[in-house]
């Protein structure tokens, strides 16, 4: 009976060293009880592929996003081609030759705008020769078929493809994972003192979704057509079937999405989902399970395994924007889900969902498939309201990782903590009903479009207030420009360009002219790739000791960080430019057609694309640094920065179960700079009075 | 005994499943700021998330219905059935109850004997499996049920036939065609019927005693019973093809309509499809974990509980919206 009191008891208080994580295995003194259950060291698939350990699932969410990462920045790259060169083969000595001779280029025409400045003669025409023509055997068209790249020359609706899933791969699959499941797995239950996440399994479930989903997606692209031809190869086919990935762009907008990625036969259910949009679906509902698992486990982790002594508000603010993030995903994304189910249907079964009355496609009425009725705005709707809080998951993991950082290497408390929390959790409730801001082109009619600018508006004040709280902790601070303090001071002026360029789109009258233009896209991308990015990689090198026991090397974090902040903002600053003059964003040539018109801007796609293949160079010194470091890095303490988390109270990397001794949490989370004390920072770990506790007069 | 709690029921904690639960509190005892067990928020907030899946899905309802010309719930969808599915279900949420009190009083049993866990468990897979039962037989009633969309030019034709037959028609503006529905006599098969350019349907007989498009908007037809349904026995109208918009069964391509039925009442199924998965898992080999601990079986019922519930209030909004408004 002694056994049992003791182990209910330690049920209650998991401080006492019976319940404390990882006790049995590391703690000397010996309890019969668990010794006669020590667990053995699993294999290579159980400990590298079927972990059910959070560091483990971390790190495998993290190295598989920064691989989707690098997979859709290529397909940009490749898009950027043909933006700029549209028609000219790509292959890597004409890039070569692009990239090399851009600087005279540029400076030219810097020279002749200053000359047409100054009222002087001026000469606007490029000084080249006749463009390289498509070329027989090259490695593009040898990687990516005849079909889609002859000559090396992309085909539009190859470039559709790409768009389609460079957008969904960067959303869905590379940052998404990165900010939320790659570091909120590895550091939130560390963070907390817990010994692992709430349900292991089903944290390991939620991996494989989000790898399957993935992979899935990807499969997409080699989805065959029937080029024309029926089954014999020579007689003329009913519907030419282009075959290859989702064409309807991220957003998958119906009823584009339903009959475009026709089916070889639409009679035929297996047919109908082995094309590009619908394995798009299928995927998509993967991803969402697999973010839905995750959500769960993150709510109940941060609930229910806090360690003794952490209260809510001693909580780092990177696990309460973790905890928002995950309602975030818990609530917005099932509508899409929904959405995506009755697409699918719209597909597969051809019922009508999204697909109008009256509708013509490619000359001939749908009505002899589709009864119509539907609606596509109904579509716009539901995916808008995952959509926008979408933008709240990509950005507020990074932001509290952006915060940890900047607390840690200004050694000064977060000024206005609390106000931040506050300040999430109305910015995560407001994103629930902001969605339409998206559709003020769908002729929702004036009143819906002023609620939504109402509140969209009203979304800036927490975003600013986080942001403003971030820039008065440096004030007066003795800043340590580490490289991830140099990533993270680089975060706040870089999300900020995308936040404030946000505001005009606010309105429905600046959107009437600058929807669809590269404005659009230069401001989403500054919220995500210069901001979220940004900050991502500095909670890489922030984290990356405790997950390995080395740091990375900070002269190549300084040659990787300087390149790539200057040549991130070559890249999207002229976008801007280009859509305050009417720049649209869907066409494959850039434009070209309209050259007459726009014939002053264009000019900047080159100047971007170069700078986008020069970006690429510039992350060479991280994928290396990343691998160098494994093996090869200083060896550091267990709290090399010096910073007063939990995460830092652990051996690098921090065994099965977490840590090695009971964790007792005493203070709030950034107790840096305490007056009296002899370090400069005071662990929530160590034994000793809370300085918060003398506002209550108990000291 | 094969099934007898261990005298120390709370000292194995950590016999199942030891090397998680060592990690994780809380998985059988709540947490006492939270006063919840791990498995319990898990479930509520997993429940949160469906909540939403089906609210984007009742919303797409609302949306469709507010943008459809005729919205023919009365006439199709079987109200005894659909009342006596619910009735099912109400009893079935009861059962899950029970069988999660007999846990708690140490009631585990046998499948055969009355009062206890498995037999409950056994009873709600049961009254799961006559849901989908009669689900499958409401389903199929509409495989065999046809509609034809016959175009407005082309009505005069068969005006004094329908008007013979009592039909019921319904007019659609969006693509100039009159609707009648029923039976079809002789071939049922798309390539042929397009072959002999001609089908052959025993229209739905109209409630009431109104002419077609007069001064009734909206007109009423009477379902076929599963009995003595009399549209089986009518005279058959031949409609030729080229007179028709599109004709097909009851099934989710036929309207949106049918399409948010189908999709709904399908996702539902598909929810209780799993449930009776889970809950056949708990009822045999996942009951083995009452040997070791039974307060922790006890939790895995209550959760999966919460669930069967939810999907039984899933169908108790389901049934006024689709069967009754």
């Amino acid at each position: 009976m002694d056994d049992a009191s003791e182990s209910s008891h330690a049920e209650i208080t998991p401080a006492t060293s019976h319940s404390t994580p990882g006790t049995a295995k590391h703690a000397d003194h010996a309890h019969g009880h668990h010794d006669a259950h020590a667990h053995h060291e699993p294999g290579f698939w159980g400990k590298y592929v079927f972990s059910t350990d959070h560091k483990t699932i971390g790190l495998q969410y993290l190295i598989t996003s920064l691989l989707f990462l690098l997979f859709g920045f290529f397909m940009v790259l490749m898009m950027r081609w043909s933006i700029a060169y549209p028609g000219q083969p790509l292959t890597v000595a004409n890039v070569f030759h692009k990239v090399t001779e851009a600087p005279s280029k540029f400076v030219h025409r810097i020279g002749e705008n200053v000359k047409a400045t100054f009222g002087y003669a001026h000469d606007f025409k490029e000084k080249e020769g006749a463009p390289p023509k498509p070329e027989e055997g090259t490695l593009a068209e040898f990687l990516f078929s005849k079909k889609n790249m002859p000559g090396g020359v992309m085909q539009p609706s190859f470039y559709n493809q790409l768009g389609a899933m460079h957008g969904t791969i960067m959303v869905f699959l590379a940052i998404v994972p990165l900010g939320f499941a790659a570091f909120g797995n590895f550091a939130v239950p560390l963070q907390i003192g817990a010994g692992d996440m709430c349900f292991p399994r089903l944290n390991m479930a939620s991996y494989h979704l989000f790898l399957w989903g993935g992979l899935l997606m990807l499969f997409s692209f080699w989805i065959p057509g029937n080029g024309g031809f029926g089954p014999d190869g020579v007689t003329p086919a009913a519907i030419a079937v282009e075959g290859g990935a989702a064409q309807s762009g991220w957003t998958s907008y119906p009823p584009l999405s339903v009959l475009s990625n026709p089916p070889l036969n639409p009679d035929s259910i297996l047919s109908c989902l082995m094309t590009g949009q619908s394995i798009w679906l299928v995927a998509m509902v993967l991803l969402i399970t697999s973010s839905l698992l995750g959500s769960v486990n993150f709510i109940a982790t941060i609930v229910q395994l806090r360690a003794p002594g952490m209260t809510w508000m001693r909580m780092p603010f990177f696990v309460w924007a973790q905890l928002v993030t995950a309602f975030l995903l818990l609530l917005a994304f099932p509508p899409l889900e929904a959405a995506g189910i009755m697409q699918l249907m719209d597909r597969v079964a051809h019922t009508s969902f999204f697909m109008p009355d009256g509708l013509v496609w490619e000359n001939v009425p749908i009505t002899a498939t589709y009864s119509g009725g539907g609606s596509p705005l109904l579509y716009q709707h539901l995916f808008w309201f995952l959509g926008h809080p979408e933008v709240y998951v990509l950005i507020l993991p990074t932001i509290g990782a952006v915060t940890e950082i900047i607390a840690c290497n200004s050694r000064k408390p977060i000024w206005g903590q609390n106000t931040m929390v506050v300040g999430v959790w109305v910015l995560g409730f407001l994103s629930f009903i902001v969605w339409a801001h998206h559709m003020y082109l769908t002729g929702m009619g004036t009143k819906v479009a002023a609620f939504f600018q109402t509140t969209t508006i009203i979304i800036s004040i927490p975003s600013v207030l986080i942001l403003t709280a971030m820039l008065i902790t440096l004030w007066g601070a003795s800043i340590r420009f580490t490289v991830p303090m140099l990533f993270a001071t680089a975060f706040i002026p870089l999300f900020g360009i995308g936040g404030l360029t946000g505001i005009p789109l606010a309105f429905s009258a600046p959107v009437l002219y600058l929807h669809d233009t590269y404005y659009v896209i230069g401001h989403f991308h500054y919220v995500v790739a210069p901001g979220v990015i940004t900050g991502a990689f500095g909670a890489i090198y922030h984290w990356y000791p405790k997950a390995t026991g080395r740091k990375m090397s900070d002269f190549l974090g300084h040659v990787h960080f300087w390149p790539t902040i200057l040549l991130m903002n070559c890249v999207f600053m002229p976008m801007f430019l280009q859509g305050m003059s009417g720049m649209h964003r869907r066409g494959f040539d850039g434009g070209a057609s309209y050259s007459d018109l726009l014939g002053g801007i264009l000019y900047w796609h080159q100047f971007i694309t170069v700078s986008a293949f020069l970006l690429l160079l510039a992350q060479i010194p991280f994928i290396f640094n990343f691998f160098y470091s494994i093996w090869f890095g200083e060896k550091v303490s267990t709290n090399p920065w010096h910073a007063t988390t939990v995460e830092w109270d652990t051996p690098s990397p921090p065994p099965h179960g977490n840590f090695t001794k009971p964790i007792q949490v005493y203070r709030g989370a950034y107790e840096y700079s305490v007056p009296g004390h002899p370090t400069d920072y005071f662990p929530q770990t160590e034994p000793g009075y809370d300085p918060a506790d003398k506002f209550k007069g108990k000291h | 005994m094969a099934h007898s709690p261990s005298s120390h029921d709370h000292a194995h904690d950590a016999g199942h499943d030891h090397e998680q639960h060592e990690l994780i509190p809380y998985i059988v005892k709540p947490r006492p700021d939270s006063g919840l067990y791990n498995g319990k928020l898990g479930i509520w907030l997993f429940l949160a998330s469906e909540v939403m899946l089906f609210g984007g899905l009742f919303s797409s309802y609302i949306f469709l219905r507010l943008g459809a010309e005729h919205w023919p719930y009365q006439e199709i969808l079987d109200i005894p059935l659909g009342l006596f599915n619910t009735a099912v279900l109400i009893c079935s949420s009861i059962t899950m109850v029970m069988a999660w009190a007999a846990v708690k009083r140490r009631r585990f049993g046998s499948f055969l004997t009355p009062g206890t866990y498995q037999f409950y468990m056994a009873l709600t897979i049961g009254c799961a499996a006559i849901f989908l039962g009669v689900k499958s037989k409401e389903y199929n009633d509409k495989f065999v049920h046809y509609g034809v969309f016959i175009k407005k030019a082309a009505f005069a034709k068969y005006e004094g036939a329908l008007h013979e037959a009592n039909a019921g028609t319904k007019e659609y503006t969006t693509i100039e065609a009159y609707e009648i529905t029923g039976h079809l006599h002789g071939t049922v098969d798309r390539k042929k019927i397009t072959e002999q350019k001609f089908l052959e349907i025993i229209p739905d007989a109209k409630k009431g005693g109104h002419g077609h498009g007069g001064d009734a908007p909206k007109e009423v037809t009477v379902k076929p019973h599963g009995g003595g349904g009399s549209s089986d026995h009518g005279t058959p109208i031949k409609i030729d093809t080229e007179d028709i918009v599109r004709w097909g069964n009851f099934i989710p391509k036929y309207s949106t309509f049918f399409a948010i039925y189908f999709t709904m009442t399908g996702l539902h199924a598909l929810h209780i499809i799993g449930g009776m998965l889970v809950l056949t898992y708990l009822a045999t080999f996942g009951a083995n974990l009452y040997k070791e601990n039974p307060e922790w079986l006890a939790n895995r019922v209550e959760v999966t509980g919460l669930f069967w519930h939810f999907v039984d209030l899933v169908w108790i909004f389901l049934f006024p919206v689709l069967y009754l408004l």
